[in-house]
């Protein structure tokens, strides 16, 4: 078996190589390292790379007295800088906290570890987690491997540029209004925001407590089913984890989706849209329609006032988790970011317990929805991912703020509900374009198969920039 | 106690340094955020929302 290139395979076919002994986890964390060490997207923060060799040796012992893990084993992933993992710095993106170190793993961290997966760095991300566009960190910008003067998208932009340029065969990424979905569309990879509950959050830094969540990014839909198989599961030191049967997310995954309803709003989630990204998620509908699916025109009430809910509740809920520095130390924060989170000082309690029904009640209307539909589909991103340090976009007439890239993804936050992106195709521009599907909560199955019925049509893809190429 | 006047407390009890504030975009911001939250309808029990599944329909009024 060629070994060329390795790098660029799968988890899924990378893991049965090492299961079967015929490539090293020391040669594969080798040449992670290696390829790190030329990174051009800025994508990491610490690079681990003492301890990753030392627990590839290990995993390579392991898998020769025949103790292999499972399909982790030996497996390069990175980790958002939010995430702790003990004894190295965990940042935010921030001066705030460029010299925490934490003592205690988080347990994803954990559970990663147990896998036998191989961490080989903390990735870089938007100041506090707070932005759509991934390039206001306190160790600069991250670029999006596929134009490095664009932006790699949301906070969790190393995650997304990390996986993308084949720096790590994973990562885990979190997504407070759309921050696994976005970098994941805006770089070409695949990001799940699971059911709120099912990853702990236990040992992340918060921005927004009831609308955080960690979730798995990969280069396709099987691999982040393999890493949300490892990261799930109930933990009783996180509040907000829920208890529920474990499930393998692989196992159907290949079924057809044949009678499968898939539906398609007819407000809120197209109604500012770049041609561009119209154009792909057209072909996309018609692709799942020759496969079997349903496609279904469906109307969502609320969704304005969905969107309203979430910004209120960010404001409200990252002034709160932010307020001490805010307090001791407001230089250290970026300032747009700063400038952001200020307003939740004046958001009422009356207010923020409002904003938190509305959330109840939409998330009744899902329900509702969801007993005659599987999945809803609709695009990640209103359009393209635009240049590093740019505010403001103009999509097909319509002048907007940068911050539109959390619309579609956002209101996935507030319900709780499953979401994944998978890549729909690519720009004329050469640029990654993302579909989403969102389900009823727990139902991360449906979304895998789906996405994985429309990524084997082929329908994208990965065109890197030259410089950034294994 | 008036908003502003709330704000002028915070920060004074708090020693923040107004100066490391936008406070121009801060009192924008938190003119649109108190106009969205004032603007929401869906907690409006008169009316009866529901998905529809055509392109065309209104939702339903209660009489």
């Amino acid at each position: 078996m060629s070994k060329a290139n390795v790098l660029e395979w799968s988890i899924e076919k990378l893991s049965k190589s090492i299961k079967n002994k015929e490539i090293s986890p020391v040669e594969v964390t080798q040449a992670t390292l290696d390829l790190i060490d030329k990174d051009e997207t800025n994508s990491f923060i610490t690079v681990m790379e003492e301890d990753a060799l030392q627990n590839a040796k290990q995993a390579e012992k392991d898998i020769l007295k025949g103790n292999y893990k499972g399909p982790l084993h030996g497996i390069s992933i990175g980790i958002k800088d939010l995430i702790h993992i003990a004894g190295y710095k965990t940042t935010f993106g921030s001066e705030t906290y460029k010299d925490f170190v934490p003592e205690i793993d988080a347990e994803v961290i954990r559970r990663l570890k147990e896998s036998g997966a191989i961490i080989v760095g903390k990735l870089n991300m938007h100041n506090f987690a707070y932005g759509t566009t991934g390039d206001r960190s306190y160790y600069g910008p991250v670029k999006n491997p596929h134009n490095l003067q664009k932006i790699a998208g949301a906070s969790s932009s190393g995650s997304g540029a990390a996986v993308a340029s084949y720096q790590c065969f994973g990562s885990v990424g979190s997504d407070t209004g759309g921050s696994v979905r976005m970098p994941a569309s805006m770089c070409g990879i695949v990001g799940m925001k699971p059911t709120f509950g099912r990853v702990s959050k236990n040992g992340s830094l918060p921005l927004c407590w009831t609308l955080d969540h960690l979730g798995p990014m990969t280069r396709n839909v099987i691999d982040n089913a393999l890493m949300l198989n490892v990261l799930s599961g109930f933990d009783s030191k996180d509040p907000y984890s829920i208890n529920v049967i474990k499930e393998d997310f692989t196992e159907s995954i290949d079924a057809d989706i044949k009678g499968k309803k898939i539906g398609i709003p007819t407000n809120f989630y197209f109604d500012i849209l770049d041609p561009a990204v119209e154009k792909i998620f057209n072909i996309c509908i018609d692709n799942l329609r020759h496969l079997g699916a349903e496609i279904i025109p469906i109307e969502i009430p609320g969704m304005d006032d969905l969107l309203i809910a979430q910004q209120i509740i960010t404001v409200a809920e990252s002034f709160t988790s932010m307020e001490k520095h805010l307090i001791k130390h407001p230089e250290m924060i970026e300032e747009e970011v700063r400038s952001r989170v200020i307003p939740g000082l004046n958001i009422q309690a009356s207010e923020y317990i409002k904003m938190l029904q509305v959330r109840n009640k939409t998330i009744d209307l899902h329900n509702q929805l969801f007993e005659k539909i599987d999945v809803i589909m609709t695009p990640t991103l209103a359009t393209l991912p635009t240049d590093i340090e740019q505010r403001d976009v103009e999509i097909n007439g319509s002048k907007e703020h940068v911050r539109i890239f959390a619309k579609l993804t956002g209101p996935s936050n507030t319900t709780g509900a499953p979401a994944i992106s998978v890549p729909g195709g690519t720009s004329e521009s050469g640029l990654p374009v993302g579909i989403q599907f969102i389900g009823k909560h727990l139902d991360e199955s449906n979304l895998y198969r789906i996405a994985y019925a429309l990524e084997q049509t082929g329908v994208y893809q990965s065109e890197l920039s030259a410089s950034v190429r294994v | 106690m008036s908003s502003d006047d709330f704000i002028k407390s915070y920060f004074k009890n708090n020693n923040l340094d107004i100066s490391k504030f936008n406070v121009e975009s801060f009192n924008r911001e938190t003119t649109i955020f108190k106009a969205k939250i004032q603007s929401v309808q869906l907690l409006n029990e008169k009316v009866n929302y529901e998905p529809i599944f055509s392109h065309n329909q209104k939702r339903k009024e209660l009489r």
